[in-house]
């Protein structure tokens, strides 16, 4: 039986890479350690971020390409054990893997921060489901704990279902959601949001209509699909452009990972090495109510 | 003493109800499936006829499924494939009107709405001396370019005349005569989309 232990603490978009790496290693090793069991160890892990999060769904997915039996010894830590939890980790990532143990942790009946649990896209009417989410229960916190109003839950909602559209539409491929909210020590509050798909990647994607795209690196893929009209379908393209420039307006973030490239935006653009790793990664921020100038 | 050559009266048709499948719209295939519905509803309208478009039943509409139905729809009237018909927005929640805001802004577009109150305002992207034109044709019903004088005394005939063919080109005007003033050569009369 083979383990893969992360030894990474905190899973966010700054570290999650690494693990990224380990398991497109592990992927591509020799085949005679396909069929073989898996075990994915998160005993070290003390933090996982929404992004973290659907970056896990997407490891486990790939590691399943080989090795159809996974096990995942969850983290030591019995905060991260009730939040992973509440974020419904175990059903969202059954049946090809399994966590391992149910005991302690805050459960889902104690306090939470959660706004969206590991939720699967594979269809818009999924969408649909994320945003009725979004507007019921959810509102209510947005509007109390981040101060938002109409404007900036439409916003907010315009960014989730954008980026899990394009799930549907360009990925080929299905793909899952998270979101949880946040209080720095300073009392800043903000939520993070993660997206996440195995499918064909953003240059791919583009490449089905730009022919030259395949000559493209991937970074300049993820930069071209962030300007306004550059799709895969002609006419369209706004979907990455809108969630930029509504992630501007709230003084978020906005990282894009996909093929072995990342983006980071926050007031200027970061290229970042990445390992190769198939799909496409989102990880924004969204601060409280402060900018109200709407994208 | 204007001589008429054509009359176009336009008149509001039944209201186009946008309904989905439920009450929040996503994606581009239902904004595809609601601007098809919409249009076929303006082909087999009357000429000289302006449809208000009802968003009373929906909730949400993502930008993508915004950006379906309306950029489709308009940019069929501004074409002129449609001839004289037109549409009007109405009762649209907030959230609607913020991506449909959106969506015009991205994709130079402009529709006219009609507020709570009964107003005609202008949603999307439109100069401002280009709103005030078309605004003093909502008062008037109907403007010359000698009424946009009134207001734009600084600026020349033809100017003003290039700023009514504008507002024709966006879908907000529509001429409706031809006439020979008393002082001689071509007029042409506007009725606002209202």
């Amino acid at each position: 039986m083979r383990t893969l232990r992360v030894a990474v603490p905190n899973l966010t978009a700054v570290t999650m890479d690494a693990v990224f790496a380990e398991a497109a290693a592990l992927g591509d090793g020799p085949a005679d350690g396909a069929a073989e069991e898996l075990r994915l160890s998160l005993e070290d892990v003390r933090f996982i971020d929404p992004y973290g999060l659907v970056g896990l769904w997407c490891v486990l997915r790939y590691l399943q390409r080989r090795h159809p039996a996974i096990t995942v010894i969850p983290p030591t830590d019995r905060e991260l054990q009730g939040y992973l939890r509440r974020m419904s980790f175990a059903a969202g990532t059954a049946p090809g893997a399994g966590l391992e143990g149910t005991g302690g942790g805050r459960g889902a009946s104690g306090p939470s921060d959660v706004l969206l649990e590991l939720t699967p896209i594979e269809q818009q009417a999924d969408v649909e489901k994320v945003i009725r989410n979004m507007l019921g229960r959810v509102r209510r916190i947005l509007e109390s704990e981040l101060g938002y109003g109409e404007r900036d839950v439409t916003a907010f909602c315009t960014v989730l279902a954008e980026a899990c559209t394009n799930i549907c539409d360009r990925s080929e491929d299905r793909g899952v959601v998270a979101a949880q909210r946040y209080t720095q020590s300073g009392g800043t509050r903000y939520v993070v949001v993660g997206v996440a798909d195995l499918g064909i990647g953003i240059r791919q994607s583009l490449a089905t209509r730009y022919r030259q795209a395949e000559r493209w690196s991937h970074i300049q893929a993820i930069i071209n699909a962030l300007q306004k009209e550059y799709s895969r379908h002609p006419d369209r393209g706004l979907g990455l452009f809108m969630v930029s420039r509504i992630v501007g307006a709230y003084r978020g973030s906005l990282h894009i990972r996909s093929g072995d490239a990342r983006l980071y935006l926050r007031h200027r653009a970061r290229r970042l090495a990445a390992s190769p790793f198939p799909g496409t990664q989102l990880a924004i921020s969204l601060s409280a109510r402060g900018t109200q100038e709407r994208a | 003493m204007m001589t008429k050559t054509r009359m176009a009266g336009l008149r509001r048709q039944k209201p186009h109800l946008v309904e989905g499948r439920t009450d929040l719209l996503n994606g581009r295939e239902e904004g595809r499936e609601l601007a098809d519905r919409l249009l076929a509803q303006l082909t087999t309208s009357e000429p000289d006829s302006i449809i208000p478009v009802d968003f009373e039943k929906v909730r949400f509409m993502d930008f993508s499924c915004a950006d379906e139905l309306m950029t489709r729809v308009l940019r069929r009237i501004r074409s002129g494939e449609l001839g004289t018909r037109f549409i009007l927005l109405q009762d649209l929640p907030p959230s609607v009107e913020e991506n449909l805001a959106a969506v015009f802004a991205l994709r130079d577009l402009v529709c006219p709405k009609l507020t709570k109150a009964g107003k005609i305002e202008l949603l999307g992207k439109i100069g401002p001396e280009l709103a005030e034109t078309y605004q003093l044709a909502v008062r008037k019903g109907t403007i010359t370019a000698r009424d946009v004088m009134a207001i734009a005394p600084d600026v020349g005939i033809s100017a003003i005349s290039n700023r009514l063919a504008k507002l024709q080109t966006m879908g907000l005007l529509v001429r409706t005569k031809e006439g020979a003033p008393a002082s001689g050569g071509r007029q042409f009369v506007y009725r606002a989309v209202r």
